[in-house]
Formats: structure tokens, C-alpha cells, sequence
């Protein structure tokens, strides 16, 4: 499946230049920053379009620059990206189809992919 | 499902981006909820069980107040009639709204209405909110927050409370209202005046209990609708608990609404210094905003101003609460790049910009101010000092704070012995 996806990233507490320029070096479409404010602390949301080859390549670089573990919600209309320090460093966990999770340690691009494009064909 | 604009209303069109924007949310966080309440990712389900269903106007019948203020209302016959008038017809126009999402809480939606239109309205030295102004929204889960942003496609502002928000308002009020000795209600709007303020009550364990329990619900659980709470009924301090939880949501309401038209959202993410001092500006402003009103409406400003104060107060008890339970005994320190801790935003609030907020600095009102804000102060001294021991005894069993929290806890707290580690 290479139909563009549509996808929404979240974290909260990291560079904000480094992740939308992270966005931009995989080709992403369509990039939007949405600005909010809150009353008290809050989270970033990015919106982009982006083919699943540079989603698995986005979420190394999230992996490396986060620290944490980054979780890919692969269920709704689009496809959510959220830091997630719960999860081991270096993983990413994949929710698809009827809540089935998948944890991948610490994975390589082509395996990201391969596991993207797989879910999104069984649930699209 | 329809979306109106209301009666001679100032609240803008949905756009049919704003409105997926806003379900797609609302409906992520009620998935979310779901799979918490063990329903999988039933985001409906989730909904229905936490749905109170549509308030109905008799419930909002401004005599059901005056009954439980014993059917003698404060200001006199005349003002009951002009509070009755203006109640009512304010609420066929709430009432003629509905919401634009599956998702959206009704009774909070109309909330968020109300709130936004009383803001709207031009009055005294208050020039009333500039258009455009922000649609609204709620969202279901338990973080005390509420946001502004902007749809990026149809760069529609929104207002977002969390329902987290309006519950712990509402808590923090029961508390402060029953561990305070009666408000006399004409006092209330004569405290320009040298004036009787209420006294702290000795500790009562019932308020003890209930702030444990709550604070405990929205920390560990994180979200109180999903777990069982006592009531506390707020007593002799009707009035008082009802008009500050109308002032807390009006300060939160106005420092979103400061955020949207100081520019803040469309500038780039700024650094910490610069975020702090938009925040610390977005609370100058509502403060400014609520004094100003209060003063035209009710012939004082430190009501509003101590509601402000609250506000604050009670983001501080919601830190001090994360804080213990996230780290026990051990020294945290605040690294939020985004927000300065409350501790910090109070100085603020109290300290010499005062002067320049309030519309008439008179030595009776100053001191009021700096009095009711000492006696809240002491309270929630007195209360955090039974509660924390709890606490720190639930950490040593193994609580900690909810997921929910985990991400704000990071992005806020730092171990002082990993600061000093480097």
C-alpha cells in the first residue's frame, strides 16, 4: 500500500524545529503546526501527508531524538504519532485494526515499513 | 445535528473543517476512556456511560437558587427581580444551542457558551472580547486544562476545557466555601469598604477527606468521572461556592481568550523565557479583564480578583499533587519550557503590576484583596499538610499518577539528583 497517509504527531517537552524538520526531510505534504495555548503546560501537534517509507524513516529519527518510545495508532482516519516514555526506549509499538498492539524493539526502517504498509492494508 | 449561532450572538460558524477537527478529537479522547474503562476502543460506549444527558432548563431555574439561599435573596426584591429577568432570558438563549459533534458534552457545551458570551459582552472599563471570537469545546478527560489553537485549515480559533477542569473547579470550591466561615453576600460586593471577611474554620475531616479523595482521583485515576466520589455540599457558603466557580471558569476562559488576542498563536514556538512571559501576560490580562467587570457590575474588583488568585491557588495544589506522587520524598524541580510553575504565576498576579490591573487600588480594597488571598493561603496550608503525609504514604505502596500524567509530569518535573548528574 503506498497511498499517502495522513498523520498526526504529538509530544509534549521537545524541540519543535528539529521535529517539523524532520517532517520536511522525509517529504512531507501538507505540513501544518497547529498553535496552541494552555492554561497550563501543553502538547505540540503537527499534521502532515506522507507515504509509509518516510513514516518508518520519521520514526527513527523520533526515536533518536526523543528518547522515549513512540506509538503509532494506525486505527482512525489517520494515523496518530505520540512520544510515549512508557513504552522501552527505542520502540515503537504499533495499534491496529481492532486494538491489536504490536511492540517492535528497537526496529529498522524496512521493518517499520513492512509493518506499517501490512496493517494499513488489512484495516484500509 | 445542527449548529446554531444563538440569538444576536457573537459566536462565529462552524466550518465544516472545524467541526472534524473538533469531532476527531473529542473522539480520540473518548477512545481513549474506553479502553481505560476496559470497553476496547468503543469510543461511543465510553460516551454513554459518561454522559449525564441534556440538563434540562427547570434545572437552571433561578428560583431553585433562591430556595436554597432560603428564599430571601441577598440583594433585596429589586435585584432578585433584575437577577431573575436576566437569568432567564439568558438561558433561552444557552438553551437554543446545540453542539456540533456526536461527542460534545451538552451541558458543558452550553457551559463553555455562556461563559464565552458573558466574556464577549463589553462592560465598565472592559471592552468585551474583539472579534473573532473562538469557537468552543469539550473534551472528556481528566487533565485540569483547557487550550486555545487554531484549526489549521480554516484558522478558526477553539477553546477547549477539559471536563478534568470543570470538576476539580468545582472541588477546589466546595473546599475553600466550607473551610471558611460564612461570606456574608452583601459584604461580598462591599469589600471596597473596610470590610467583615470570613474567618478559617478549624480543620473539618470531612473537607480533609474529600480533598484527599479528589485530588487522589484526578492524580492516580485521572479522570474522577470514572471513579466514585462523596459529595461535599459547600453549606452556609452557597453563594459564595456558586459565585466562584463562575469567576474561576471566567479567569480560565479569559486567559485563553488573552492567548488569541495578543497574537500568541500566531507566532512560531517560542523559547522558555518567551513562553513564560506570554503566559505570565495571558494571566495579567484576565486578571485586568475581571477586576475591570467586576468593578462595573458589582462596585468591587476583589471578588474577581481573589477568584483569579484561586485559580492559580489551584493549579499549585494540582503540582504539589503530581509532584508528591510521582517522585515521593524525593526533590523534583520545575522544567516546563512552556509554563511557569503556579507558585510563580501567583507571585505574579499579587505583586506591584497589581496597581496597574485593578481598577480603583483603594487602601480597604488592597487589603481585602491581600487578606482573602492570605486566607486561602492558609487553608490549603493547613489541608495540604494532612493531605501530603497520604499521599507520600500512597507512593511508598505504589501509586503513582495516572498515564495520563506521565507525559505532563516529564515535560514539567525533573529529578534534582538528575539535574545535578547532568
Amino acid at each position: 500500500m503506498d497511498e499517502p497517509l495522513s498523520i498526526q504527531v504529538r509530544f509534549q517537552d521537545e524541540d519543535v524545529d528539529q521535529a517539523k524538520a524532520a517532517l520536511t526531510s522525509e517529504g512531507a505534504g501538507e505540513l501544518k503546526y497547529v498553535a496552541q495555548k494552555g492554561a497550563v503546560g501543553i502538547e505540540t501537534l503537527m499534521l502532515a501527508i506522507l507515504a509509509a517509507q518516510g513514516l518508518a524513516n520519521l520514526l527513527i529519527v523520533y526515536l533518536r531524538l526523543w528518547k522515549c518510545g513512540v506509538i503509532v495508532d494506525t486505527r482512525g482516519p489517520k494515523v496518530e504519532v505520540e512520544k510515549n516514555c512508557d513504552i522501552p526506549r527505542g520502540s515503537v509499538m504499533i495499534v491496529s485494526g481492532k486494538d491489536t498492539r504490536t511492540l517492535l524493539d528497537k526496529p529498522t526502517p524496512f521493518q517499520l515499513e513492512a509493518m506499517i504498509k501490512s496493517l494499513m492494508s488489512k484495516s484500509g | 445535528m445542527e449548529h446554531s449561532t444563538g440569538v444576536g450572538s457573537q459566536i462565529p460558524n462552524w466550518t465544516a473543517d472545524a467541526q472534524a477537527f473538533v469531532a476527531y478529537e473529542q473522539e480520540r479522547a473518548y477512545r481513549k476512556i474506553a479502553e481505560e474503562l476496559g470497553f476496547g476502543p468503543d469510543a461511543a460506549k465510553a460516551f454513554n456511560y459518561l454522559s449525564h444527558g441534556v440538563m434540562p432548563a427547570s434545572h437552571a431555574d433561578p428560583e431553585k437558587l433562591k430556595h436554597l439561599l432560603g428564599d430571601v435573596w441577598p440583594g433585596g426584591e429589586a435585584s432578585w427581580q433584575v437577577f431573575s429577568a436576566n437569568t432567564r432570558q439568558l438561558l433561552e438563549l444557552l438553551f437554543a444551542y446545540e453542539p456540533t459533534s456526536a461527542f460534545e458534552d451538552i451541558n458543558l457545551y452550553r457551559s463553555m457558551i455562556l461563559t464565552l458570551l458573558t466574556l464577549a459582552m463589553p462592560i465598565g472599563a472592559d471592552e468585551g472580547q474583539t472579534e473573532p471570537l473562538p469557537l468552543v469545546a469539550s473534551l472528556p478527560s481528566g487533565d485540569v486544562n483547557a487550550k486555545i489553537l487554531v484549526e489549521p485549515t480554516s484558522m478558526q480559533p477553539i477553546v477547549f476545557f477539559e471536563q478534568g477542569l470543570f470538576s476539580f473547579v468545582f472541588d477546589f470550591v466546595l473546599v475553600i466555601s466550607r473551610s471558611l466561615s460564612r461570606f456574608d453576600p452583601v459584604q461580598m460586593d462591599a469589600l471596597d469598604a473596610p470590610s467583615i471577611l470570613p474567618r478559617k474554620l478549624p480543620l473539618s475531616p470531612e473537607v480533609v477527606d474529600f480533598l484527599y479523595s479528589s485530588v487522589l482521583s484526578y492524580v492516580a485515576q485521572g479522570n474522577p468521572k470514572t471513579s466514585k466520589q462523596s459529595n461535599l455540599s459547600p453549606d452556609h457558603n452557597l453563594l459564595l461556592a456558586v459565585r466562584l466557580v463562575q469567576e474561576l471558569e471566567w479567569f480560565i476562559m479569559a486567559h485563553e481568550l488573552a492567548h488569541l488576542s495578543e497574537g500568541h498563536l500566531s507566532e512560531a514556538a517560542g523559547d522558555a523565557a518567551g513562553n513564560w512571559k506570554q503566559e505570565y501576560a495571558a494571566d495579567a490580562i484576565a486578571f485586568r479583564r475581571l477586576a475591570h467587570r467586576a468593578q462595573a457590575t458589582s462596585g468591587t474588583w476583589v471578588l474577581a480578583a481573589w477568584a483569579c488568585d484561586s485559580a492559580v491557588l489551584m493549579f499549585q495544589l494540582l503540582e504539589l499533587a503530581l509532584q508528591t506522587l510521582a517522585f515521593g520524598n524525593a526533590e523534583s524541580l520545575w522544567t516546563s519550557r512552556t509554563h511557569p510553575p503556579a507558585a510563580y504565576r501567583l507571585s505574579a498576579l499579587r505583586g506591584i503590576g497589581l496597581f496597574d490591573r485593578v481598577p480603583s487600588p483603594s487602601w480597604p480594597a488592597l487589603q481585602a484583596f491581600g487578606d482573602l488571598g492570605s486566607l486561602t493561603n492558609d487553608v490549603l496550608t493547613d489541608l495540604w499538610a494532612h493531605i501530603e503525609p497520604r499521599l507520600l504514604e500512597d507512593f511508598e505502596k505504589g501509586a503513582r499518577p495516572s498515564p495520563l500524567w506521565r507525559a505532563k509530569i516529564a515535560a514539567n518535573f525533573t529529578r534534582a539528583s538528575e539535574r545535578r548528574n547532568g
